[in-house]
């Protein structure tokens, strides 16, 4: 997977690069808005992920100028948290999805992810670990092929693990992940508790494995190895 | 306390004037009086001597005294030398019939001591002086009717020019009552050559620019604070949690490690928050429409369902399509956002949380015990109902700040055992 950031501010940059890089992505990153458009002129991306505040424009204009020579790179705009008015224009523009500062590493990864997804893999799409198959296209989850029933936050939660497996999922990162801001982070922590509780009774059935560990209390982490 | 009351400036200037004045009339009357009968003193005396000295002149010459009596002279009487001399002259006025008039006529009478020839004569001299006081109390009589007519004019005339030259008086303090800190109306000149209303109005601008200035540099200080400090509280929040994520770091480190990253989450939410109300403030959330209130409730329902069932919490809708309010959508998100959450966080599960709509009203409900603050103080930033480090204490006031930007009400009571909001249309004024 080949991605360009379009990101002025170093340090987020930086962290962004380094996020992705551990998840094999192939990352390019420039900082202002002539020097993307000097890039997507000459290579093919993937996806864009583009934060619309730069500092020699806005960044809409990369998602016109993209729909324009490639229309099927994926786009992710990153837009401030209340500026409704550029989340709206975005999508409108053709931008796939977007995503508020400040977020959580494990959030871009999972949205980068699946909008991966959904622009490759035309017809099958699944991920498989172990005993787990997951179908992203039905939302469908087997364990030793035999389909098991979640909630719709289930498998939200199930498919967050996937895209971030390996890696500790702090509680307000995945409170944000699957309420955004219609709760308050420290309310959060039971519901995500009885949440993970089920998950994991069901993800045991057919002699499934319990993959979701619990880290110091803080968070949670899906583990590919047992 | 009763209101003091108060006068107009001009009345007031007006009547101490007027007290003024009649001060003034009144001692050049008193002035003018004295100087009537220091007049009148004088010339009766004059006369007087001249008719004294004629008579003693007649005397002398030996003319009998009777023939002597006339108008001017009513009697003529020979007196012992011995008789008291000390007493003389009398001077006395007197009231003396008129049978010509047919009335009683002031005249001044004095009586003086002639010596002539040996003999000593008490002569009384006699003059009408009605004429004289008349003049004198016509001087009053001038007086007090043209201060009264002066008053007149005087307040007649006030009240006319006081709508004329006050005008711009007036038009200042309505540019004043009209001012509004952070409010982007220009201030209209009122044009007048009267110095004092120029000044007023001059220091009033100036006073307005530095007021602006002062409420810009602090609005900048605090919108710049809240922005800028997003980036770096990012990158500490990501840097924090990629070393929580790390397998090498202890427990105990990982534990520190969340501390930071729970506090840097924390500011990073009120500086959110506090640039979302500076941004409402500011107005720059103008796409106003009718929103069809139980569509948007049966959204956010949908979305927190869930966590109330969670929390054992039954939501009860009781939703008419008639309430519609005038908002921007993305502020109508927020209120119903904050005041559900408000519900699930608080909501105790003796009873459900109730969302229910009339034709005029929308009203939030949950069961709980009473506040442990009070309820003029729900509203205000960083007043919070519970200990809880997490929650920011800025729910409600966003939510009130938006409703007072949007020209909604919102109330807050306490009714058995239940904790209301509830949100109607504030009647707009024509």
């Amino acid at each position: 997977m080949k991605l360009l950031l379009i990101e002025d501010n170093k340090e987020l940059a930086n962290d962004v690069t380094t996020a992705l890089k551990d998840q094999k992505i192939n990352i390019e990153h420039v900082d202002t808005l002539s020097q993307a458009k000097e890039k997507i002129g000459v290579y093919e991306y993937d996806i864009l992920v583009v934060d619309l505040g730069l500092p020699d424009g806005n960044g809409l204009e990369i998602v016109k100028l993209i729909k324009q020579v490639d229309p099927n790179t994926g786009v992710l705009i990153v837009t401030a948290r209340d500026s409704v008015d550029d989340k709206v224009h975005g999508l409108e523009l053709g931008a796939d999805d977007y995503i508020t500062k400040p977020f959580h590493m494990a959030e871009l990864i999972a949205r980068v992810r699946s909008l991966f997804r959904r622009k490759k893999f035309k017809g099958s799409n699944t991920i498989e670990i172990g005993e787990l198959k997951v179908d992203i296209l039905s939302k469908s989850v087997f364990i030793k092929e035999e389909e098991i029933e979640l909630t719709k936050k289930e498998y939200d939660l199930l498919v967050y693990f996937l895209y971030n497996k390996d890696k500790m999922l702090t509680k307000e990162n995945i409170a944000e992940h699957l309420w955004g801001d219609h709760i308050d982070q420290a309310d959060s922590f039971d519901f995500i508790y009885s949440h993970i509780k089920n998950l994991r009774k069901k993800l045991q059935k057919n002699g499934g494995v319990d993959r979701i560990k619990s880290v110091y209390g803080m968070g949670y982490k899906f583990t590919t190895t047992v | 306390m009763a209101k003091k009351r108060t006068f107009n400036l001009l009345s007031r200037i007006t009547f101490f004037y007027l007290l003024f004045t009649l001060g003034v009339f009144l001692a050049y009357a008193q002035f003018l009086t004295s100087e009537a009968d220091e007049f009148i003193d004088s010339d009766l005396n004059r006369r007087f001597s001249w008719i004294e000295r004629k008579v003693k002149y007649h005397l002398d010459e030996g003319t009998p005294p009777d023939s002597l009596i006339g108008r001017s002279v009513t009697a003529i009487d020979v007196v012992s030398k011995r008789c008291n001399k000390k007493e003389f002259p009398i001077v006395e006025d007197v009231t003396v019939y008129h049978d010509e008039l047919d009335r009683n006529l002031l005249h001044r009478k004095k009586i003086v001591l002639i010596t002539s020839n040996e003999k000593l004569y008490r002569v009384e001299m006699n003059r009408e002086v009605q004429n004289y006081y008349y003049f004198r109390d016509d001087i009053y009589e001038l007086i007090i009717p043209s201060f009264i007519v002066l008053t007149i004019l005087i307040v007649l005339s006030n009240a006319m020019l006081s709508g004329y030259f006050l005008q711009p008086f007036k038009r200042i303090l309505e540019q004043m009552q009209l001012y509004k800190v952070g409010g982007d109306k220009q201030l209209e000149k009122v044009e007048t050559n009267t110095t004092e209303f120029v000044e007023m109005q001059d220091l009033f601008s100036k006073m307005v620019e530095r007021i602006d200035a002062d409420y810009n540099h602090l609005k900048e200080y605090t919108e710049d604070i809240a922005h800028e400090m997003q980036t770096p509280l990012a990158i500490i929040r990501n840097k924090s949690e990629a070393l929580m994520i790390s397998e090498k770091l202890e427990e105990e480190d990982a534990r520190t490690i969340k501390t930071i990253y729970d506090e840097a989450n924390h500011i990073s939410r009120i500086g959110t928050t506090l640039n979302l109300i500076t941004k409402i403030e500011n107005g720059e959330f103008t796409d106003v429409k009718e929103i069809d209130t139980k569509t948007e409730i049966e959204k956010q329902v949908e979305a927190i369902e869930e966590l109330a069932e969670l929390k054992n919490l039954k939501i009860e809708k009781k939703l008419t399509d008639e309430l519609k309010f005038q908002i921007d959508p993305y502020l109508f998100d927020i209120v119903l956002k904050n005041l559900l959450k408000n519900a699930i966080r608080y909501g105790a599960t003796e009873g459900p949380i109730v969302i229910q709509s009339s034709k005029t009203e929308l009203k939030i409900s949950n069961y709980g015990a009473p506040l442990i603050i009070s309820e003029d103080q729900i509203f205000k930033r960083f007043v919070k109902g519970s200990t809880s480090s997490q929650s920011l204490g800025l729910g409600l006031a966003l939510v009130s700040k938006i409703c007072k930007v949007s020209n909604l009400e919102i109330q807050y009571s306490y009714q058995q055992k239940q904790h209301i909001f509830s949100i109607k249309s504030r009647k707009v004024k024509a």
